[in-house]
C-alpha cells in the first residue's frame, strides 16, 4: 500500500461517520401508550421514563417519575425506552422496559415492590420491544431473542413451570395477548403461537404461520386475533384453532393495531392509507377506497368513537375520517411535540396519545379538534 | 439535497441488494456481505487491474523522476519536465486514484446499509421500511439474522471476544496488502516511509474496526483478501514462488529529452523486481557498493 493511497483511506475513514450521519440510525425511544385508571393517566415522558399524571380538563400534574433522577438507587438504572403499555391492576404497575427488565411498581408512588434492588435485566436474554401480559399470578414478557417468561406477580421470580424461558423463534416484538388460560405469541419469523398460560403447552395442532415478520398482535373480540405482518398482510385469526378468518393485503408495511367498531377494523398503513374492513363469515369486505394521508408512516394504533375513526401519522398529523364512507373530515398537524408511533387510547369520548417529545394530547373527535393537555411537575 | 442523492442512488439500492441476497444465501447476512463484496470486486476488475498497471508504469518511470529532481532546481520547470515524462511514458499519477475513489462511497454506503438493514430498535426496523423496495421477495426476508460466526454483525469491533478476532483480521490483511504491493518511489527516503506506513497502516486500520461495526470488519477482510489475490495474480509473490498471471503492459519507451545519462537506471525495471533480485530494498548499485 502507497503513502498515497494509504492518505486517502485514513482519511476516508476519519470521514465515514461524518459523512455516514446524513443517514441517521434510529436508536430506541420507545412507543408505550397511554395507560389510564380513573383520573391517573400513566404517560412516558422522557425516554424510558413513566409518569403518573393526574389529569384534570386540559391539564395534568405529575405525582412521580419512574426512574426517578433524583434517587440514588435510579441513578443507574437506564431502561433506555419503553415500548408496551403499563399494566394496571389492584395497587401496582406492571411495566416493560427495553434493557432493563421487567418492573412491579407502587400505584402510589411509583417505586419498585419488584426487583428490590435496581434490575434483574442481567437475568433476561435480549430486550423487550413489547410489554407484559398479566393472567392468573402470572407476568408474561417476551424479548428480542425469541425468549417467553412468566414471572410471579407476588415477587417477580420465575413462575412455577416456567423456570426456563420458552424459546418460540428468532425474535419477539409484539407484546404477548392472554385470553382465558392460553397466551398468544407472534414472532419475528412469522408464527403465532397458542400456548398454555399455565404451563406453555401448545394449544394448536401447530403454529399459524404468516408470510413476514409479526411485529404487533392484538385482540379484537372474544374469538378473534388482529396479526399484521410486516410484509403488508393483516390476518384475522380464529383464536380457537388458529385457522384463519381473513387474510387481507396492504398498500405498505403493518405495524399497528385496529380501532374496532362491532365488526369493523380500521387500521393504517407505513404508506399512510386507513382501511376500513368488515369481517364477515365469507372473510373480510373492505368497506370503502383506501384513505390517503399523503404518504406518511402510520405506525400508531387508530381509535374509532360515535363512528369517527382518529388516526395519527408519524409527521404527526391527526386526522379525522368518517367511519360510514372513509371521507376525511379533519386534519390537525401537531407541532415541536416529536412524532406519534404510540397507540391511541379511547377515554370518555376521546382518543388519548401521546409523542416522542413527551407530550400528551387529546383528539375530539365530536368537535373534530385536537387538545394538549398541559403537563406539570414532570421530572425529565 | 446530497444526503438524498446519495440515499436514492446508492444506499436504497444497496440495502435492498444485500437483503437480497441475505435471502439467497440461506438468510446469512454475514454471507451476503461476503458476497457483495465479490461482486463490487469483480464488477471493478477492469479499473482494478488498470491501477495496477499504471502503478507498474509509474514505478518504471521513478528513476527518471528522481532525475529530473536532480536536474531541476525551479519547481515549475520540473513540474513541467515531470509533466512531459508522465505524458510521454504513458502513465497517469491519478490514474491510481480511480478504484479508491470509488471504493469510498460504497464504503459508506455499506456502513450506511449495514446500520440500517441491521436494526437495533424498533424504531430503526420502522425506519428500514422506507429503504425497502416494495417487492415481496425482499419483503419476506425481514428482520435479517444479525448473526454471523457467533458475532452480532451490528456491533462494535471492540464489543466481544469474536469483534476483536475480526479486528486482528483487519490489521492482518491490511498488512499482507501492503506487503504484496508494489512500491512506486526508489528513493530511500521515500521508501522508508512507505515501509513505516505498511506498518502503522494495520494498526491504525484496527483501531478503527475496533468502533465500526464487524459488518464494515467483514467487507474490509474480503475486501483485502481480494486486492491481495489480484496484487499477487499482477505482480506475482516470489517469496512464496508464485509468478505474475496478468502480465504488465510494457510502458512507453524513455523519453530520453528527460535524461541526464543512459545507466542502467532508466532501464524500466520495476521496484518488486528490484527488490527480489537484489535483496530486500536494494538496488544493484547498493549491492556493488557493498561488495568488497
Amino acid at each position: 500500500m502507497n503513502f498515497r493511497r494509504g492518505a486517502i483511506i485514513t482519511l476516508a475513514l476519519l470521514l465515514l461517520p461524518l459523512v455516514s450521519s446524513c443517514v441517521s440510525v434510529l436508536n430506541p425511544t420507545g412507543w408505550a401508550p397511554v395507560a389510564f385508571d380513573g383520573e391517573t393517566a400513566y404517560v412516558i415522558t422522557s425516554k424510558g421514563k413513566l409518569s403518573a399524571i393526574t389529569v384534570t380538563g386540559d391539564s395534568g400534574a405529575a405525582r412521580w417519575t419512574f426512574p426517578d433522577k433524583d434517587r440514588d438507587e435510579d441513578d443507574k438504572l437506564d431502561t433506555k425506552a419503553i415500548y408496551g403499555a403499563p399494566v394496571i391492576e389492584g395497587d401496582r404497575i406492571y411495566l416493560a422496559t427495553f434493557e432493563a427488565g421487567v418492573f412491579a411498581l407502587r400505584k402510589e408512588d411509583g417505586r419498585p415492590i419488584w426487583p428490590t434492588a435496581g434490575s434483574d435485566a442481567a437475568s433476561i436474554d435480549g430486550d423487550i420491544a413489547g410489554g407484559v401480559a398479566v393472567a392468573g399470578e402470572n407476568v408474561y414478557f417476551a424479548t428480542t431473542e425469541g425468549l417467553l417468561y412468566a414471572l410471579r406477580k407476588d415477587d417477580g421470580a420465575p413462575a412455577t413451570g416456567w423456570e426456563k424461558p420458552l424459546r418460540l423463534g428468532d425474535g419477539i416484538w409484539a407484546t404477548p395477548v392472554v385470553h382465558g388460560d392460553a397466551i398468544y405469541v407472534a414472532t419475528m419469523s412469522g408464527e403465532l403461537h397458542a400456548l398454555s398460560a399455565i404451563d406453555g403447552s401448545q394449544r394448536w395442532s401447530r403454529p399459524f404461520k404468516a408470510s413476514g415478520a409479526i411485529a404487533e398482535l392484538a385482540l379484537i373480540s372474544d374469538e378473534l386475533l388482529f396479526v399484521p405482518s410486516i410484509n403488508r398482510h393483516a390476518y384475522v385469526v380464529r383464536m380457537a384453532d388458529g385457522s384463519v378468518v381473513a387474510d387481507f393485503r396492504a398498500d405498505d408495511w403493518l405495524w399497528t393495531t385496529p380501532g374496532v367498531q362491532g365488526s369493523k377494523l380500521f387500521f393504517g398503513d407505513f404508506g399512510g392509507s386507513v382501511y376500513g374492513l368488515d369481517i364477515t363469515s365469507s372473510g373480510v369486505e373492505q368497506l370503502w377506497e383506501p384513505a390517503s394521508l399523503k404518504g406518511e408512516r402510520v405506525r400508531s394504533g387508530a381509535a374509532v368513537v360515535n363512528g369517527v375513526i382518529v388516526v395519527v401519522d408519524r409527521k404527526p398529523v391527526v386526522t379525522f375520517i368518517d367511519a360510514n364512507d372513509g371521507s376525511i373530515l379533519n386534519t390537525v398537524p401537531i407541532e415541536g411535540a416529536g412524532t406519534v408511533r404510540a397507540n391511541l387510547v379511547v377515554k370518555d369520548g376521546a382518543a388519548y396519545f401521546s409523542t416522542t417529545g413527551g407530550k400528551l394530547f387529546r383528539a375530539e373527535p365530536a368537535s373534530r379538534r385536537v387538545v394538549e393537555v398541559q403537563l406539570s411537575g414532570v421530572k425529565k | 439535497m446530497i444526503g438524498d442523492i446519495f440515499t436514492l442512488l446508492l444506499l436504497n439500492p444497496l440495502v435492498n441488494l444485500l437483503v437480497l441476497l441475505s435471502h439467497v444465501l440461506w438468510g446469512s447476512f454475514g454471507l451476503a456481505i461476503i458476497a457483495f463484496t465479490i461482486l463490487v470486486r469483480v464488477a471493478t476488475f477492469p479499473l482494478t487491474l488498470r491501477q495496477l498497471h499504471a502503478t507498474r508504469a509509474m514505478q518504471a518511470l521513478q528513476p527518471r523522476v528522481q532525475e529530473i529532481n536532480k536536474k531541476y532546481s525551479d519547481p515549475k520547470r520540473r513540474q513541467e519536465e515531470m509533466m512531459k515524462l508522465y505524458r510521454e511514458g504513458g502513465a497517469n499519477p491519478l490514474s491510481c486514484l480511480g478504484p479508491i475513489l470509488l471504493t469510498f462511497p460504497v464504503f459508506i454506503a455499506l456502513y450506511s446499509a449495514i446500520r440500517i438493514a441491521l436494526p437495533n430498535s424498533p424504531e430503526a426496523l420502522e425506519k428500514l421500511s422506507s429503504h425497502i423496495y416494495g417487492w415481496s421477495y425482499l419483503q419476506h426476508a425481514l428482520p435479517l439474522e444479525e448473526h454471523f460466526l457467533g458475532v452480532d454483525l451490528r456491533g462494535n469491533g471492540g464489543d466481544s471476544l469474536i469483534g476483536y478476532f475480526f479486528v486482528a483480521a483487519v490489521a492482518a490483511t491490511t498488512f499482507i496488502q501492503s506487503k504484496t504491493t508494489v512500491t512506486t518511489s526508489t528513493d530511500e527516503r521515500v521508501r522508508q516511509q512507505q515501509q513505516m506506513m505498511n506498518v502503522m497502516m494495520p494498526f491504525m486500520f484496527a483501531f478503527f474496526a475496533m468502533s465500526f461495526p464487524v459488518g464494515v470488519s467483514l467487507y474490509w477482510v474480503v475486501n483485502s483478501a481480494a486486492q491481495i489475490g489480484f496484487n499477487i495474480l499482477t505482480y506475482g509473490f516470489p517469496a512464496l514462488g508464485l509468478q505474475p498471471v496478468f502480465k504488465a503492459r510494457a510502458p512507453a519507451a524513455a523519453p530520453q529529452a528527460a535524461l541526464s545519462d543512459g545507466d542502467e537506471r532508466t532501464s524500466p525495471t520495476s521496484a518488486r523486481e528490484l527488490r527480489t533480485a537484489n535483496g530486500s530494498g536494494r538496488s544493484k548499485r547498493q549491492n556493488r557498493r557493498r561488495r568488497p
